[in-house]
């Protein structure tokens, strides 16, 4: 039997209690206005909504007491248990969770990590195709998500000694110039350009995860010419120390710009983009690649994420959750990446990407699969 | 050119120079400068993981919610305050996206120190860039 909450009108207060606690203890006093929902963006002040908990987990929101008599109690009706007696807010009835949400970073981070993604192409199909989440908030969802895989990676890669920090800052610039720029444009589109768009990107993405080969052995070059930004590391499998190079840097900034826009404009890290062109034009070991991509990923979404967050478009009941099942998901997919078949992950990713693809692009002209 | 791979024994210690036209930038020191951005972005990621997991403990507990806010920035420190969920999530976000920033400044006072005037350039071009992603973000 599902737990119901309290209703009340003009006010807004709700307060959804577990089947547990519904038995055990009376409702608490409310002083201002509680209610459970996907996010705040939806909920009006005042009207009357009955919201069931089918969980003892559930998302919280205080709304503006707006009238309500303070220290007023929920009213509890025993038989209104498992159904919805009245809505006047959709956004109430798929109502969030925070399990869900979590488990939805948690995945994302731990495939992304084990595919060299930030997670956001899994992320934002999954918060909006399967938990109705607006785009928008999971698209800033999505990018502060990218900035905690990324931390989470930079601190080992850092360590390691594979990050390539003034490559890093380097194509920073013209990939946290890119994300500005796509934060602004991303916040003006409307729901069905961004999830077209989205799902055009997805089906590159799940193309180039698809053909992507095993990456070649890394240059080992002389210590003269390494250019401007040229480095070196110890490789610990080749037991050897790799200089490298980098070359075609205009080309590198380029594609920085663009992968900076599409990672503001729709909440991914851009990965996709920079690493294949960092490895492959800028012959930049892969091993290097992926550490210098991690680093400067999170800098890229932050820029992006800071439009959101100033536009009052992250809101915090999704965004926490994501956060927090994608860190734990970089740590687990980081532990698992050496046990698993890249090659067999790679295609079942590539898969699961174009339908989710194709999802997306159903829902940009109306066609929902669920 | 292409050299034969020098073989070295194993060590706990990384090894990463970096190179400015061949001449050799970090040298030694890099290891030393990677452990110690490494210690800075994992500080950034436990505290904001750490705010963000109380305001979540805070919540399940009940002690008033997740309040939605229209601005976070004038409500922020009176949320703090009293301690509600709603100001400890956002106070954890905001370290998270500080943290890649604190990096972006620690690389740039490091190059400085290091005369490396390219990359000290790049690094204050792209703190400019984050600060007007702000400004305009808040001005809509």
């Amino acid at each position: 039997m599902a737990a119901e909450v309290g209703v009340h009108a003009c006010g807004a207060q709700w307060r959804v209690v577990g089947r547990r606690n519904l038995h055990r203890r009376r409702l608490p006093r409310v002083s201002p206005s509680h209610t459970f929902c996907r996010t705040s963006a939806h909920l009006p002040p005042a009207g009357t909504h009955v919201i069931v908990a089918h969980r003892a987990v559930r998302l919280l929101y205080r709304m503006d007491p707006a009238g309500a008599p303070h220290g007023s109690r929920v009213p509890h009706d025993p038989g209104a248990a498992g159904r919805v007696l009245r809505t006047d807010c959709d956004s109430l009835e798929p109502m969030t969770d925070v399990i869900l949400l979590a488990l939805v970073g948690l995945l994302a981070g731990t495939f992304g990590s084990m595919v060299g993604l930030g997670g956001g192409v899994f992320v934002i199909p999954g918060l909006v195709l399967f938990l109705g989440v607006p785009i928008h908030h999971a698209i800033s969802a999505s990018l502060i998500a990218v900035v905690a895989t990324s931390t989470t990676a930079s601190v080992t890669y850092l360590r390691q000694g594979l990050a390539n920090l003034r490559l890093a800052v380097t194509l920073e610039m013209a990939l946290t110039l890119g994300a500005l720029a796509g934060g602004f444009v991303g916040a003006m589109l409307d729901r069905q350009t961004l999830s077209a768009i989205f799902g055009g990107v997805m089906v590159v993405i799940a193309l180039y995860v698809a053909i992507r080969r095993k990456a070649p052995a890394p240059t080992i070059d002389g210590g003269d010419g390494l250019g401007l930004v040229g480095a070196c590391y110890y490789d610990r499998q080749l037991r050897c120390e790799v200089r490298y190079p980098v070359r075609r840097l205009p080309l590198g900034l380029l594609v920085g710009l663009i992968a900076g826009n599409v990672s503001g404009l729709l909440g991914v890290g851009g990965g996709f983009l920079t690493v294949p062109v960092t490895h492959l034009g800028m012959s930049v070991p892969m091993r290097a690649t992926v550490a210098t991509s991690g680093l400067m990923l999170g800098v890229t979404a932050c820029a992006g994420a800071l439009v959101y967050l100033a536009r009052g478009l992250v809101d915090p009941v999704v965004t926490v959750p994501v956060v927090l099942g994608v860190t734990a998901g970089a740590l687990l997919g980081s532990r698992l990446a050496s046990r698993v078949r890249t090659s067999v992950l790679a295609v079942v990713l590539a898969v699961v990407l174009f339908a989710l693809a194709i999802q997306m692009l159903l829902a940009a002209v109306g066609i929902s699969m669920r | 050119m292409k050299s034969r791979p020098r073989r070295h024994k194993p060590s706990d210690t990384p090894v990463s120079r970096e190179f400015n036209g061949g001449r050799l930038v970090f040298g030694k020191t890099a290891g030393r400068t990677n452990r110690a951005l490494s210690w800075l972005m994992l500080a950034g990621l436990v505290a904001s993981v750490g705010l963000m997991v109380a305001g979540a403990v805070l919540a399940g507990v009940g002690r008033g919610g997740i309040v939605a806010r229209e601005s976070f920035l004038e409500d922020l420190p009176g949320a703090l305050a009293s301690l509600e969920p709603w100001g400890l999530f956002i106070l954890g976000l905001l370290v998270l996206l500080a943290t890649p920033i604190f990096r972006v400044v620690a690389t740039f006072l490091l190059f400085l120190r290091r005369r490396v005037w390219w990359s000290c350039t790049v690094s204050a071009i792209v703190l400019c860039i984050i600060a007007l992603s702000v400004v305009l973000g808040l001005r809509g």
